[in-house]
């Protein structure tokens, strides 16, 4: 009776807001199973000897089979259990003491499954994660002819072992965080000590863990905290889907985020010109390369500014366009019910429709539709005299250039509507003005103090040997002087006799 | 990265230099100085010379605006002053914009409003002066580009009818008309003002400081040639061929079967010159924030530039003797705040520097025996 422990009520437990973990089993199944209010946690009662504990996991995120070889059947091989001794018998070679309920809930909802015995205040959490996940395949955002094909995954491990798996040096640098206060999102903080500037990488580390939100779902939500500007139209952190790019701009020198339950890793300083390069264009041949980069700013130039031209010619300036296009373009458009700008804005308009909606229709009616979109549509309203062919081959045109770039489809479709607006109310001349306008912005545009528009403005020559003209592999033998790496060289090139 | 370096400051003078004096100004000049207008352009650019030549000196010694402008004039005479700077590069905008828009109107668009391409612009020039300085360096790096090939393009349109014999003989006029055609000319120069007020942003090193001033000369060259051979192709008709470069650019053999490249080319040095004729109002603006409310900038730049939308639009119809006003007293002006009062600031700062250390006197005085 002297040794009796009077429990106190239930109620009165809850408003405790107990922290520490009590001395008996049952107890702390008790409180774990009214405060965790998912069903999927399950308890499993085990005998040690004459020690009686309980042991929970949450169902979906538990190796049962993992649990039962490795927890389970060696704790009934063990006749006494005497804490921290008794675990080198188990073949579990993750365990982790926690004496606080917060981090053990943590810990049980991560995956972990915890054990609680009779007579010790400590919880003990064995590493038996095996969340569902989908296979490392070729991301669909970036696809290859030659090259490495693997992409990232929703599994934060995965990702990190494909990282570990082309970086084995002991430079590289994990730098864990948790983010959102009901999703506690794994954010981890990836570089090369030595290679990265470390003050920017603490830099982010500390942002990441000052983010404050409900849950993180996709990586997308952390890069918008970690913006500088974030109302800008262009991005200033970098994604790819791809661990051979994101290991390739660890070695530049970049820092690297990588978001449980999002394939997209995050990359800083982002530079504007990195939109534009392509993993294929370090496995192919130089030339080939600068002749790829070059038709993408051209592709993307063409879709900003070729529907704004015609237009703007059309209505202020027809001496722009050479007499024999004008003399075709004006038999087109005579019979047209519609102004030039009117008539381009709403093909732009069927064009984003028919894009959209090919991405969200289902496969099996893709063709059709597409047939429907492209062949009928078009032609049916050139036929019905409601617009006219060059208006049609301008619009198709610069909706296919824009794709030259697939990450710089939002900002390319943004720009083709305003240049569009702006020339159609002010011409050409306007047109030329906004651009003066976008230079301004763009110049004035930083990620974590390094200008975008690096190396082109401001104007770092060393860095030229990989910007819109790929210059030939052995010119690479710096690191990006943007970045301020400390190591400068990354490659000694072959000496030749 | 974050200041200016001597390559920026090179392309923002071979960029931006050339662009606002090239509108109506070497019509102008031919004017009154017909063929020595190129004499007349040689002097300003001289006394830009001699200015920029005490700015980069003060910019090896490490000298800063603040510290300049305080110790010259004292903290109320320096915000005084800077009110004043601020007016005249009011003036200054006032001509530049003026002169854009009668362009615009005689050029290009003859039957559109004047504000749908005026307020663009001060659009431009206000979204310009809530940037910061180094904003100017970077926009200089990718401007530099576009000037160098549309200027090239340009001339090799233009070459092949100039007559360059229309420039003989040299200093025909008498010294009156050049120096006066300088003097009503000298509104549209004092770039190095500009880096004057950058003081502080840029520490040229070694042979930067010839950098930048080649940068100059280049912008002087290519401005003085672009006049010499505008006047070779009109010769005595140069004085009615307002805005040059796009009357130029139309003698081109092929630009009528390719569809007008000059065209192309004058409304790429537009987007060049909407930035370069904003730059007074980009320092009127900082010079006004320096004065009061120094994180506003949005409220100064919405002032001025306001203030200089108002002025144009209800001035418009009487713009030509507006200009024609500031031409003719503007130099005086001209001469007090580009030049006078700069190298006044300048000579205070080397004397109280050079007073600082007097070891340094002392030194050179053992060494030279």
């Amino acid at each position: 009776m002297l040794f009796c422990i009077k429990i106190p009520p239930f109620h009165t437990l809850t408003n405790m807001n107990q922290n520490t973990v009590f001395p008996q089993a049952q107890r702390n199944a008790e409180y774990l199973k009214n405060t965790v209010l998912g069903s999927d946690v399950l308890f499993h009662e085990v005998s040690v000897g004459k020690t009686q504990g309980v042991i929970a996991f949450t169902d979906g995120l538990c190796d049962k089979e993992l649990l039962g070889e490795q927890v389970l059947l060696p704790l009934t091989r063990i006749t006494e259990f005497l804490g921290k001794e008794s675990l080198s018998l188990l073949a579990c070679p993750e365990v982790k003491t926690y004496q606080d309920f917060p981090a053990l809930t943590e810990a049980l909802l991560g995956g972990d499954a915890v054990l609680f015995m009779d007579g010790f205040t400590v919880g003990y959490a064995f590493g038996c994660r095996k969340y569902p996940a989908r296979a490392v395949n070729e991301p669909p955002t970036s696809v290859v002819v030659k090259g490495p094909r693997e992409g990232f995954v929703e599994d934060m491990k995965t990702n990190l072992a494909l990282i570990r798996k082309r970086l084995r040096s002991p430079a590289l640098t994990f730098t864990g965080a948790s983010v959102g206060k009901y999703s506690k999102t794994p954010v981890t903080v990836v570089y090369l000590s030595g290679v990265a500037d470390e003050k920017l990488a603490k830099r982010i580390v500390k942002r990441i863990n000052k983010i404050q939100i409900d849950g993180v779902p996709d990586s997308s939500y952390v890069a918008k905290f970690l913006q500088e500007n974030p109302g800008s139209l262009i991005k200033q952190v970098g994604q790819t889907e791809k661990p051979d790019v994101f290991s390739a701009k660890l070695l530049e020198g970049r820092i690297g985020v990588l978001v449980e339950g999002s394939p997209i890793a995050l990359t800083l300083p982002f530079l504007i010109l990195e939109d534009f390069q392509n993993p294929e264009d370090y496995y192919h041949s130089s030339y080939r390369s600068a002749f790829s980069r070059i038709l993408r700013i051209f592709g993307v130039a063409l879709s900003i500014l070729l529907p704004a031209s015609y237009v703007g010619a059309q209505l202020f300036q027809l001496q722009l366009i050479p007499l024999k296009f004008l003399v075709t373009i004006v038999n087109s458009i005579k019979e047209i019910p519609f102004s030039p700008s009117l008539e381009m804005l709403v093909l732009l308009l069927v064009f984003e429709i028919l894009s959209e909606a090919s991405i969200r229709m289902p496969k099996y009616i893709g063709m059709a539709l597409s047939v429907v979109g492209a062949i009928v549509l078009g032609e049916t309203a050139i036929h019905a005299g409601l617009v006219s062919t060059p208006a049609v081959l301008i619009m198709a045109v610069s909706g296919i250039c824009t794709y030259t770039v697939p990450d710089l489809v939002g900002v390319t479709t943004v720009l083709r509507f305003s240049a569009l607006i702006i020339a159609g109310t002010g011409g050409v001349y306007a047109l030329s003005v906004g651009m003066a306008v976008f230079f301004i912005y763009l110049s004035s545009l930083e990620s974590f103090g390094v200008p975008q528009l690096a190396p082109y403005s401001p104007r770092l020559s060393p860095d030229l040997t990989d910007g819109f003209i790929k210059h030939p592999f052995f010119t690479g033998v710096k690191r990006p002087l943007s970045l301020k790496s400390k190591n400068r060289t990354r490659m000694q090139p072959p000496r030749r006799k | 990265m974050n200041e200016f370096s001597s390559s920026q400051i090179f392309r923002f003078f071979v960029a931006f230099s050339p662009m606002a004096k090239l509108i109506f100004l070497p019509a102008l000049l031919a004017e009154n100085v017909k063929n020595d207008l190129w004499i007349s352009l040689s002097l300003c650019f001289l006394l830009d010379g001699i200015l920029l030549l005490f700015v980069l000196v003060l910019a090896r010694r490490g000298a800063d605006i603040s510290t300049l402008l305080l110790g010259a004039f004292g903290r109320v005479g320096s915000k005084i002053l800077c009110a004043l700077y601020a007016l005249f590069f009011f003036v200054k905008s006032f001509l530049f914009f003026g002169e854009e828009g009668r362009f615009v109107t005689v050029e290009l668009y003859e039957t559109v409003p004047l504000f749908i391409f005026l307020l663009p612009l001060f659009f431009v020039g206000f979204y310009l002066s809530q940037k910061r300085a180094r904003t100017l360096g970077r926009l200089a790096d990718i401007f530099f580009f576009i000037c160098l090939f549309s200027f090239g393009a340009l001339l090799l349109f233009a070459l092949p009818s100039a007559n360059f014999k229309a420039l003989l003989p040299v200093a025909f006029r008498n010294g009156t008309a050049i120096f006066g055609g300088a003097f009503t000319s000298l509104l549209y120069f004092g770039d190095p003002l500009f880096l004057f007020f950058l003081l502080g942003k840029f520490h040229p090193k070694g042979q930067e400081n010839t950098k930048i001033f080649g940068g100059f000369l280049l912008s002087a060259t290519l401005t003085v040639g672009f006049c010499m051979l505008f006047y070779s192709v009109f010769t005595v008709l140069a004085r009615f061929e307002t805005a040059s470069y796009y009357n130029l650019g139309k003698y081109g053999a092929f630009s009528t079967s390719s569809g007008r490249i000059d065209l192309v080319i004058t409304y790429l040095l537009r987007s060049v010159t909407a930035v370069a004729i904003s730059l007074p109002g980009f320092f009127a603006v900082r010079n006004l924030r320096a004065i009061c409310w120094e994180k506003s900038a949005w409220i100064w730049g919405l002032t001025f530039f306001g203030a200089l939308a108002i002025c144009l639009f209800f001035g418009y119809p009487y713009l030509a003797a507006f200009s024609e006003v500031l031409r003719r007293y503007g130099g005086y002006a001209a001469i007090l705040f580009q030049y006078l009062i700069p190298l006044f600031a300048c000579a205070v700062f080397l004397i109280k520097t050079h007073e600082k250390h007097p070891e340094k006197r002392g030194e050179k005085q053992v060494l030279g025996v």
